[in-house]
């Protein structure tokens, strides 16, 4: 597998090379960006992100275990105290949602993590320093045989530099 | 034209500023950005003195604390009944603080307003060391503090639970949800910046370790793509946290029986009184920064008149739910409560009161004119005074119902030491020192979201195919589709 | 919380207490003998008083006698309240009207304590048999339980009143030989009360269990009730109509001080009654024949 790096300064540009690369079934692009922009999102017409399933397993776990521990906790010394149920899921809802939240939230940054595929150890192939100030950056990989038109195409688009990459 | 139509940033005064869309007049491309946030960085004589006037401050009060340890809390102001004083005053303020950091960076970005981008990175770290501050008064104010962990479920072999009953532990959990879930957002929202950073960066040492830091982060669009998902889902996660932790922390009062504390109102009026004192102290922060570090571009004073707004909304909010403790309190027949309002309005702590609703109601009331809601000098000393109000407000809610119970044989007067004192002051060294350390390694306003905003470069001069100039939302997670 | 059936077997029981206050003199005998009974500092001292200012030399101690006092720390488990009434503004000629009364307040071991379900750690808690239990090696010192209690009857160790090492203990020699041995000293940062001296109450379950027998009615009493001299206080167990107190909790005279708080107290005050005309002089001013 061989790739080719284009570093754009416009935007569109970088879009349209995009679009163009997709209709020449080049399909490994990666778009480098120095901000998200909708635009890339349309372009490559991916499907929403899987991170809520996360979110959402985590949460409902963090709910259970938040009432589970404040029941079984007060379960286990049955202390009376000012005359109250010894274990009462009312006041102990704060603690499901309180532990909800928490396992919720790590359990998006945990999920958005591992789909990302961060943390990331060594520098990827076709990656330049610019793309995250101000140039965006398309890297598309595919045969020998595509390279060439790939490279024309970047360049047809207003690429400011076009680079081989392994 | 007439001159007053126009500020100095050349906006017209009467811009809609509620509106998504704030603009950025003065800043044309992402190199300016990345240049000028990241200059921020470098180190200066003033910000040196700073940082050694709060760490001295930090340091005097970690060592009247160490001394409190070792003697007792008698040497505190506490005389019984009136148990809590001083430092469960100052918890109360620090965590209300904070909240105001998650509303201006989640609460704001769900409902997608504009101003919020250039405060909020600040906003969230003050939140950040806010909530640490506050944690560390429920162990400074115990009188075994060195046993403090007995409040978390811990597994020990004497297999012995706190009580989960008790809004002690209650605030425990919710505390540190809070603190955890606040600093993930706040770490999370700045790996895209320490990437920018890392890129930026020169200095192989300081490469690594930012390297390090930023997990490797190449902002690919698959990369962006969950990231803005997972940004969404936590600034969800945090908006029903400003409204649960600080209605958590009024149930240390409202679960009491104490007169003035056994009130169903607490917990809204504890969450906007949070609010505003955290309005207060962003404006405290963000003024002297916006004009140390010469950010006027990005913190405008159209960003400035929004946040007054929201300011002057809340303290509207804290005088209705004021006007309210007073009527219910009267309309109850209750005559303890009754006789504990009127001592605390004109009885005994009159003056306590009156510094309370002047700063919260009163002052507050100017934001009103558009004119002093741009003057950032106005603005500046305004939130002092907000500050200083609503740490008055707690001291408010904390002594006088102590002072003045049930009991006639047990009414007392109250008065802080100068440990006290020297707590709550080592307490601002604390945060600010933190404060300080933050704006210096790490940039104080988010340059990626920023970005999202300046209007970048095209090639063609009305777009291609579905690409926008300025887009209405920040970060534009909900993907509009499709071209607007 | 009465369970004859309860697990421990101590639910039986529902120790209860009656004060009558047209007994009490307000002598403070009983407040004496808890302070013995208990182990229970005294505070004004000037060697116990709090520091000034900061640093480590003598001077900046405040050596006021009194000076704990004033600040309201004084540590009276049992505490008599004095109130006044009629005769107000009337200070130099005396007024028929004109009542001292006296209330010995301390921990009334309620049913509903709003003590109990604020503390964070299960220091306090209800026992089987009817008593608010504080447990002071557990108590960690967040004085909540002081600021839910109605009646302001939990007192706090602001400093090391009962630790030897410290400048503020209480008891230096020879005032150590004092301290009942069948109770603890309390260390710096606990909260106390009241416990019913319940030391008094396991040592006799121990010695009728020892014996082979049931605790016999009216067998033993607590420190405040023993040294009252015009036996305004009795103590026992209300649960079992055998002793003197389950008889006297239905008096006539009975109330529950802060009854509208629904705390269901263990302690029973009975209403001081006076006769009409009673304390009237000469003044001829109305008499006061109010129950109180």
């Amino acid at each position: 597998m061989q790739g080719m790096m284009g570093v754009f300064r416009e935007l569109d540009a970088a879009t349209e090379t995009v679009r163009a690369l997709r209709a020449d079934k080049v399909n490994k692009i990666t778009a480098y960006t120095p901000t998200p922009r909708h635009e890339f999102e349309e372009a490559f017409g991916d499907p929403p992100s899987n991170v809520r399933k996360f979110t959402l397993i985590g949460g409902m776990l963090g709910a259970t275990f938040g009432w589970w521990i404040a029941i079984w906790c007060s379960d286990y010394w049955p202390l009376v105290v000012g005359g109250k149920a010894v274990a009462s899921w009312v006041p102990y809802t704060i603690f499901g949602f309180e532990v909800m939240v928490l396992i919720g939230g790590l359990s998006t940054v945990f999920g958005m993590f591992a789909l990302v595929r961060i943390p990331r150890l060594v520098t990827t192939v076709g990656y330049d320093e610019r793309f995250s100030q101000g140039n965006y950056g398309i890297f598309a990989e595919g045969t020998q045989e595509q390279m060439r038109s790939i490279e024309e195409t970047m360049r047809r688009h207003g690429a400011v530099e076009v680079r081989g990459a392994r | 034209m007439a001159a007053r139509d126009y500020d100095k940033d050349g906006v017209p005064y009467r811009t809609n500023i509620a509106s998504a869309d704030i603009p950025l007049p003065a800043v044309t491309d992402y190199g300016q950005v990345d240049r000028e946030i990241a200059g921020t960085l470098t180190p200066s004589f003033g910000w040196f003195g700073a940082l050694g006037v709060a760490v001295l401050l930090f340091l005097w009060g970690a060592g009247v604390w160490t001394y409190q340890i070792y003697w007792g809390l008698g040497n505190a102001g506490y005389a019984p009944p009136v148990m809590w004083g001083v430092y469960i005053i100052t918890f109360v303020f620090w965590v209300g603080i904070g909240h105001a950091g998650t509303l201006i960076s989640a609460i704001l970005y769900l409902f997608r307003a504009g101003f919020r981008t250039t405060i909020y990175r600040c906003a969230e770290a003050m939140t950040v060391f806010a909530v640490m501050t506050a944690g560390l008064f429920p162990i400074i104010h115990i009188g075994r503090p060195w046993k403090f962990f007995w409040l978390i479920p811990y597994p020990n072999w004497r297999l012995i639970w706190p009580q989960f009953k008790s809004p002690l532990v209650w605030d425990v959990f919710a505390i540190l949800t809070y603190l955890t879930i606040s600093s993930t957002f706040l770490y999370v929202g700045l790996i895209p910046d320490i990437a920018t950073l890392r890129d930026r960066e020169r200095n192989p040492v300081r490469k690594q370790i930012l390297a390090v830091l930023s997990f490797g982060w190449r902002n690919s669009d698959r990369e962006w793509r969950n990231f803005t998902r997972a940004y969404l889902f936590l600034a969800a996660f945090s908006t029903p946290l400003v409204l649960s932790v600080h209605s958590v922390v009024s149930f240390d009062f409202a679960m009491a029986l104490a007169p003035g504390w056994h009130t169903t109102i607490f917990p809204p009026y504890f969450v906007a009184g949070a609010i505003f004192s955290g309005i207060g102290m962003v404006f405290t922060i963000i003024i002297p920064i916006r004009r140390f570090f010469h950010l006027q571009h990005y913190v405008t004073l159209n960003v400035i008149d929004a946040a007054a707004k929201l300011c002057l909304f809340t303290s509207m909010v804290v005088g209705c739910a004021y006007i309210m403790e007073f009527w219910v309190a009267w309309y109850s027949g209750n005559a303890v409560e009754q006789d504990y309002f009127w001592n605390r309005v004109f009885g005994q702590w009159w003056w306590a009161a009156w510094i309370m609703l002047i700063c919260n109601c009163i002052l507050p009331l100017s934001l009103f004119s558009q004119k002093l809601r741009r003057n950032t000098i106005w603005l500046f000393g305004l939130s002092l005074f907000i500050n200083l109000g609503m740490w008055f407000e707690r001291f408010v809610i904390v002594v006088p119902s102590l002072s003045h119970e049930y009991e006639p044989w047990q009414w007392t007067h109250y008065a802080p030491s100068w440990v006290d004192i020297s707590l709550l002051v080592g307490s601002f060294g604390w945060f600010f020192m933190w404060f300080l350390l933050f704006i210096k390694q790490l940039p104080v306003i988010a340059i990626s979201e920023v970005k999202e905003i300046v209007p970048p470069k095209m090639l063609h001069a009305h777009g291609g195919h579905g690409a926008h100039a300025v887009p209405v939302t920040a970060h534009g997670a909900a993907s509009q589709g499709g071209a607007h | 919380m009465y369970d004859p059936k309860h697990w421990s077997g101590m639910a039986k029981r529902r120790w209860a207490m009656t004060v009558d206050l047209a007994r009490c003199t307000g002598c403070s005998a009983c407040v004496t003998a808890c302070y013995s009974e208990n182990n229970i500092p005294t505070v004004g001292a000037p060697h116990q008083g709090r520091a000034l200012g900061p640093g480590f030399p003598d001077s900046h101690w405040d050596t006021r006698p009194g000076a704990n006092i004033v600040k309201g720390r004084e540590m009276s488990w049992m505490r008599i309240e004095r109130y006044f009434e009629g005769g107000e503004g009337n200070e130099t000629t005396f007024d028929g009207s004109f009542e001292t009364r006296f209330t010995p307040m301390l921990c009334q071991h309620c049913g509903n304590a709003p003590c109990e379900p604020v503390c964070p750690v299960y220091a306090t808690y209800h026992s089987p048999d009817g008593l608010n239990v504080q447990v002071y090696n557990r108590c960690v010192g967040t004085r909540y339980c002081s600021n839910a209690c109605p009646y302001k009857v939990r007192y706090f160790n602001w400093f090391g009143f009962g630790e030897p090492a410290r400048r503020q203990y209480a008891f230096p020699e020879p005032l150590n030989w004092q301290l009942n041995p069948d109770v603890t000293v309390r260390g710096k940062g606990v909260m106390e009360k009241c416990t019913f001296c319940v030391q008094r109450i396991r040592e006799a379950e121990h010695r009728a269990k020892l014996e082979g027998r049931e605790v016999r009615a009216d067998e033993f009493t607590v420190a405040c009730a023993q040294a009252c001299p015009s036996r305004a206080i009795t103590f026992g167990d209300a649960a079992d109509p055998a002793w003197t107190v389950a008889k006297l909790a239905q008096d006539r005279r009975a109330y529950h001080v802060f009854e509208e708080l629904n705390t269901f107290t263990a302690v029973v005050y009975l209403k001081k009654v006076n006769h009409p005309g009673g304390s009237v002089i000469a003044s001829g001013a109305a008499p006061a024949g109010e129950t109180r």
